[in-house]
């Protein structure tokens, strides 16, 4: 099971946590990985000024954009299914 | 020690019909440890039954607030009250109900229809002993009142509901005191029992009431505390200190801000499952903490909690909403009595120049909150750390 953590907390929030928690919903479903990635959320992870801060795993990315999120979700997931 | 209580209030009237004031008033009065509730139908109907309906509660208030003995009241409102030109006398009744924290009811009536005491959901008689102040007779009772109990005073024309129309004798005591008993229970309250009986008294007069009709509610339940934590203390060391008396106090614990739950969430030894269900795009989600009944983000919800509050007086208009902002907004109706923790460190990260400046400005709107609460009557208490 593989595991992605969103930072939800007040900084991450104003850089579009909400949107980037969307997309990977998204993005999980249409990839038919509900079984095998989950989608989590956490409160300040302490790195605010770089967010959107996320969790693959146990490894800390940060994204400004949807598109981050798209090649992080890509690179990290899909490739290494 | 018993648990504290709270004394909950509700008001409700109707003028009589094609009158636009009412010729009875209500007035309820929070006093130290307790509630004043004072209920007076004037002389007649219309402008002047207002006049003197007004100036009997507001005069009996504020004497019955200063602790004057009823000889002092009665004799002031003698006094004071306009005499009417035409009937020679200056007249309106009275009802003065004073209900302690302790549970200790004072209760006092002139010429106003017997109070309702319900005890447990069934009326209780109440023991009244006439006293003669003046030339005016006076009932007094004193009881003791416990979680549970209600007291409800009305004007005449809620027992003349449906008099010589609907009901021939009209709606009555005893059937009024019937009908009570199937209306108060835990859930409902206060405000809405008054509600109800005003309704139905409408109802009664087919929508053209015959007299002015006032109902007053008190509910004696018990008092609800909430604790609201938000931001870390700014002396890391004061952590533990904070947040064993924060636990201890008796009611909800609620706390707002990533950090402040983290520090919670260490000295449960318990870890907060953030329930993304309930994210909106204004409002980052909830979580969960056991040990803790609401854990919310810190300030982009409290902003958007005080907005609400801003807006919203009634629970009720809240039910259904599962949103960070809404549910703490909710926590803050339901409380009679809150405590705010209000810790100033301030998260270096926000202190960014690639952050908003609003991200600063959390106690703001917490003192802004605790100022609304307090407004509605609520026991406010912040501490700074
Ligand atoms: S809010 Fe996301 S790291 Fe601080």
């Amino acid at each position: 099971m593989r595991v992605i953590t969103v930072c939800v907390g007040s900084a991450c929030h104003l850089k579009g946590s909400h949107e980037i928690i969307n997309y990977f919903k998204e993005a999980i479903q249409q990839a038919g990985l509900e079984k095998e990635v989950e989608l989590k959320g956490t409160f300040c992870m302490d790195h605010c000024t770089d967010g959107a801060n996320l969790l693959v795993d146990d490894v800390l990315f940060h994204a400004s954009s949807i598109d981050d999120a798209r090649r992080i979700f890509e690179e990290e997931i899909i490739q290494k299914k | 020690m018993s648990q504290p209580l709270f004394i909950e209030s509700g008001g409700a009237n109707i003028c009589k019909h094609g009158e636009i004031l009412c010729g009875d008033s209500l007035s309820v009065a929070t006093m130290d440890g307790g509630k004043l509730m004072v209920l007076s139908d004037g002389l007649g109907s219309g402008v002047k039954a207002n006049i003197l309906a007004t100036l009997t509660t507001r005069i009996a208030t504020r004497l019955m607030e200063r602790g004057l003995p009823l000889e002092e009241v009665v004799e002031t409102l003698t006094d004071t009250l306009p005499e009417c030109k035409v009937r020679k006398i200056a007249y309106s009744t009275f009802t003065l109900l004073k209900v302690k924290e302790d549970g200790r009811v004072y209760l006092a009536e002139f010429d106003n229809p017997p109070t309702f005491f319900l005890k447990r959901g069934y009326i209780s008689e109440l023991k009244y002993r006439d006293r003669l102040i003046g030339s005016r007779k006076i009932r007094e009772a004193h009881v003791h009142a416990e979680a549970g109990d209600w007291l409800v005073t009305v004007s005449d024309g809620e027992i003349h509901a449906g008099i010589g129309g609907l009901l021939n004798l009209g709606w009555d005591w005893e059937k009024i005191a019937k009908f009570l008993e199937t209306q108060v229970y835990e859930d409902v309250s206060a405000q809405k029992v008054a509600q109800i009986l005003v309704d139905q008294a409408k109802q009664l007069y087919e929508g053209k009431p015959g007299d002015d009709t006032t109902v007053g509610v008190l509910k004696i339940r018990p008092k609800r505390f909430a604790s609201f934590m938000i931001g870390p203390p700014v002396k890391r060391d004061d952590d533990t200190a904070v947040v064993e008396r924060f636990l201890n106090l008796p009611g909800r614990k609620i706390v707002s801000g990533g950090t402040t739950a983290g520090i919670l969430a260490k000295f449960l030894d318990k870890d907060v499952i953030v329930d993304l269900s309930t994210m909106t795009n204004k409002i980052p989600p909830t979580g969960k903490l056991e040990g803790v009944d609401l854990v919310t983000e810190g300030v982009h919800t409290v902003n958007a909690t005080l907005e609400i509050l801003e807006k919203v007086e009634e629970v009720d208009a809240l039910t259904g909403m599962r949103d960070g902002a809404s549910l703490l907004a909710r926590e803050f109706l339901f409380a009679d009595s809150i405590n705010i923790f209000l810790g100033q460190a301030i998260n270096p990260a926000h202190l960014n120049p690639n952050l908003p400046q609003e991200m600063g400005f959390k106690s703001r709107s917490v003192q802004a909150i605790a100022a609304i609460l307090k407004e509605r009557g609520k026991e406010v208490f912040i501490e700074i750390h």
